[in-house]
């Protein structure tokens, strides 16, 4: 197998199609359950015109993996995800050689009277071949013979030292295997990167991306998204529901409901087969919606407070 | 001049200019991203440029506001419109009737038009603002008189007093939460139209000067970098809004920081681990985590010139307790009283105004600054405890009042903790001048900087372990 010339070998592909603009790439999430605004969709349209990585940006649960699993879907490429955490390194992010093959080909080789085992120290000759590499998502992306779109998920827990092995996959599609040269892209992954802000960012990195900052659904989007997920609850309902999950998320809390948890309390309720939401269930309800104590007692503070007074 | 004649690629430079101009950084590369991204924009789409211009430019939620701003400024239909003498008044459309404001509003806040809002704002800014052409103004005045005409607030809490009514009255079940809910709503609606009229006043103001005159007087430095000691109401709000964010990070940076620091490798043991195979080093020894936790101590002047900062700092400080071992914050105007507790729960500058406000009623009012007495004060309460792992934190300007500094006081802190820092919120070429006695206290601190912003409490917090 040969290796690609170094640049850019690839084309986008077929990124016009369901990815022309606003519209296109709203409707065409829509149809695979992803209720998007003009705003995420105008982003998606053109970071794949533009060819360029889209870095998500937002609090927890807003949509931010899933916008990338059904941007794969819309495309109807695979996706590969690459879930960082602290510590991961090259290794489990680009490449990392098989030794085992690599000690058991030597082993093989040895019979044969042509082998030499200082032709071998000498340049490697043999055992780095891209046979023996195991590719991990990143240059699973760059090599996959389909366009495919990669997920580079919660990119904020890395470190920066990490974090800029990946600036070659971002700006030059390729990956550089000092044994065997570059590796470049045969399609333009589209590639979507997701941060939950616990940690600035380099420079380098947000130059290279375009941005994407996804706070909560306004109420009417996040009214839509109960009632898909939860298609039982009646209506008036699942207005009073995104109404007081609007409320908290005005409060200062430490975890502000996400739209995971709206859809969990939707499910709860429908359950119980609750009609309407008050302060009664309001225990239940906060303790769904709400992850720590001290946020629940916040919230009933707020909520038992005394009638509207006009501001001074 | 007024930028109308320009080109719109002209415009988008200057446009970006000035948003390097409040400290959004923007590099060549973005620049050339967003005008290759301006070209394939969908211009029939109500947003299709502001999109475009904002994922290529902006890469941080803590610019967006500055962003939005701007770009009314430069984009909106009314600043591409060339500035005529009429246009200092907005007309009502010729076919439109004027509205009955009162009914509008209360319809704006029942249902939430936005293309409602918009009339009104038009028609209020017609008819209670007194334009003058040609003057540098932000436009301040007039939006509240505009907002004064309308009368927003009155008619904002009769909505709510009528649904409260409507709810069945006090006690009635589930009144409270909707009534919450509803509260929540109207406030939203009256804050859209008070954005309304925003708009339609700086529309004017470009039209009449220019989006490079106008946005040159608005101009301010982003939240993060803000003067936090001068800051208005609204302003605090701004910059409470992107504490959130700089709290978490600063947690993750730390917290990760010192996992790293334990991380390292115990190479006496790892040599000492090897002997049993034959000096080849199998097994490598890290070394035991450290119990690295600093504790904390605060000292924070609460008095009138410097007490947004203090609300600040220590709201800061408090939400941080969980990245040190022992936390214990005092405060100050006359006598030292400690307040860890009271500020446990406190998450927001402006609540923590208030507490420093009753705190400041109920043991001190009218009372001068006194950094000597409360030195001694905080030295008597906290003294005995300090040792190599505390690091004392002073917030304060230094200003005594011409009152002994009794800088010997900080000198016996000094020699029991680990360390001393002073912030100050003044810049240096201030202290020392009138009241301040930083001269004697600098020399008994590790290291005493000026901390006027978010920015600098961050980059100061992040150096200190
Ligand atoms: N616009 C949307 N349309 C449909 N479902 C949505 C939408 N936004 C969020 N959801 C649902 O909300 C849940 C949380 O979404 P997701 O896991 O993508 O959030 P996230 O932003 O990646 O969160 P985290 O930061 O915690 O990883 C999922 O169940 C997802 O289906
Ligand atoms: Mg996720």
């Amino acid at each position: 197998m040969s290796y690609s010339q170094p640049g850019r070998g690839a084309q986008a592909d077929d990124v016009a199609g369901p990815f022309a603009g606003t519209a296109s790439v709203r409707a065409g999430l829509a149809a695979h359950g992803y209720l998007a605004d003009d705003k995420i969709a105008g982003v998606v349209s053109l970071a794949a015109r533009l060819g360029k990585p889209l870095l998500v940006e937002g609090p927890a649960g807003t949509g931010k993996t899933q916008l990338a699993k059904s941007v794969a879907q819309l495309a109807a490429r695979p996706l590969i995800r690459l879930q960082c955490y602290e510590g991961i390194d090259e290794s489990k992010a680009l490449y990392e050689w098989d030794y085992r093959k690599q000690l058991l080909w030597i082993q093989a080789a040895r019979g044969d009277e042509t082998f030499s085992a200082d032709a071998v120290i000498e340049d490697g000759k043999g055992i780095f071949d891209e046979r023996f590499l195991l590719t991990r998502p990143m240059l699973e992306a760059i090599r996959s013979p389909e366009p495919a779109v990669l997920l580079v998920d919660e990119v904020d827990r890395v470190d920066a030292e990490t974090e800029a092995l990946f600036l070659e996959v971002l700006a030059e599609y390729q990956v550089s295997v000092p044994e065997l040269g570059r590796l470049t892209a045969r399609h333009l992954p589209l590639v979507f990167l997701t941060s939950n802000g616990t940690r600035d960012l380099s420079e380098a990195l947000k130059r290279r991306c375009l941005f994407l900052y996804l706070d909560y659904p306004d109420p009417q989007r996040e009214r839509e998204i109960v009632a898909q997920a939860v298609p039982g609850l009646e209506q008036a309902l699942v207005d009073r529901l995104v109404a007081l999950v609007d409320t908290l998320r005005r409060l200062n809390l430490k975890k502000p409901p996400s739209v995971s948890e709206t859809i969990d309390l939707a499910r709860t309720l429908h359950l119980l087969g609750a009609t309407d939401l008050d302060l009664t269930a309001s225990s239940l309800t906060l303790n769904v919606l709400l992850k720590y104590r001290d946020d629940v007692q916040i919230a009933d503070a707020a909520l038992a407070r005394r009638p509207w007074q006009p501001r001074p | 001049m007024t930028s109308s004649g320009i080109s719109p690629l002209e415009r988008i430079h200057r446009f970006i200019d000035e948003l390097r101009a409040r400290g959004v950084p923007v590099s060549m590369v973005e620049r050339l991203d967003a005008m290759r991204a301006a070209k394939i924009a969908e211009l029939d789409q109500a947003d299709g440029l502001r999109t475009a211009l904002r994922c290529t430019l902006i890469k941080s939620p803590d610019h967006l506001s500055a962003f939005e701003e701007v770009y009314g400024l430069y984009f909106s239909p009314a600043s591409r419109r060339p500035a005529t003498p009429a246009g200092y008044s907005v007309q009502p459309d010729a076919v439109r009737p004027p509205l009955d404001l009162e009914r509008a509003v209360t319809s704006v806040l029942r249902d939430g038009s936005a293309e409602l809002a918009r009339q009104v704002a038009e028609q209020a800014v017609g008819e209670f603002v007194q334009f003058e052409a040609g003057r540098p103004v932000a436009g301040v005045m007039y939006e509240r008189s505009a907002l004064a005409g309308l009368r927003l607030e009155e008619l904002a809490a009769r909505q709510l007093a009528e649904a409260a009514a409507g709810l069945g009255g006090p006690g009635a079940p589930g009144q409270r939460l909707r009534l919450e809910l509803q509260r929540t709503e109207v406030t939203a609606r009256a804050e859209y139209l008070r954005g309304q009229v925003r708009k339609v006043i700086r529309e004017l103001l470009v039209a009449d000067r220019g989006a490079d005159a106008v946005a040159k007087t608005l101009r301010q430095p982003l939240p993060a970098d803000r003067d936090i000691s001068t800051a208005s109401r609204e302003q605090m709000r701004e910059i409470h809004r992107v504490m959130i964010p700089i709290e978490r990070k600063l947690a993750t940076t730390v917290m990760r920081r010192r996992r790293h620091r334990t991380g390292l490798i115990d190479v006496r043991a790892t040599l000492r681990a090897s002997m049993a195979t034959g000096a080849v080093p199998m097994r490598i020894v890290h070394r035991k985590p450290r119990p690295t936790k600093p504790q904390l101590y605060v000292l924070a002047d609460m008095s009138g010139s410097v007490a947004t900062f203090a609300a600040f700092t220590v709201t800061l400080v408090s939400a941080m307790s969980q990245l040190f071992s022992r936390l214990r914050s005092f405060a100050f105007i006359t006598d030292a009283a400690e307040v860890t507790d009271v500020f446990r729960h406190v998450r927001d500058p402006e609540h923590a105004m208030a507490t420093i406000r009753d705190f400041v009623n109920a043991s001190q009012l009218g009372g001068y600054t006194d950094y000597g007495r409360a030195l001694r004060q905080f030295h008597g309460a906290v003294g005995a405890e300090l040792e190599r792992r505390s690091t004392v934190l002073i917030f304060g300007d230094a200003r005594g009042n011409y009152l002994p500094a009794e800088e010997a006081t900080l000198a016996r802190i000094s020699r029991r903790a680990g360390s001393v820092y002073w912030l100050n919120p003044e810049p240096q070429a201030q202290w020392n001048t009138g009241d301040s006695t930083m001269r004697a206290y600098e020399g008994y601190c590790t290291a005493a900087v000026t901390c006027r912003s978010l920015s600098d409490l961050r980059r100061f917090i992040e150096r200190l372990d």
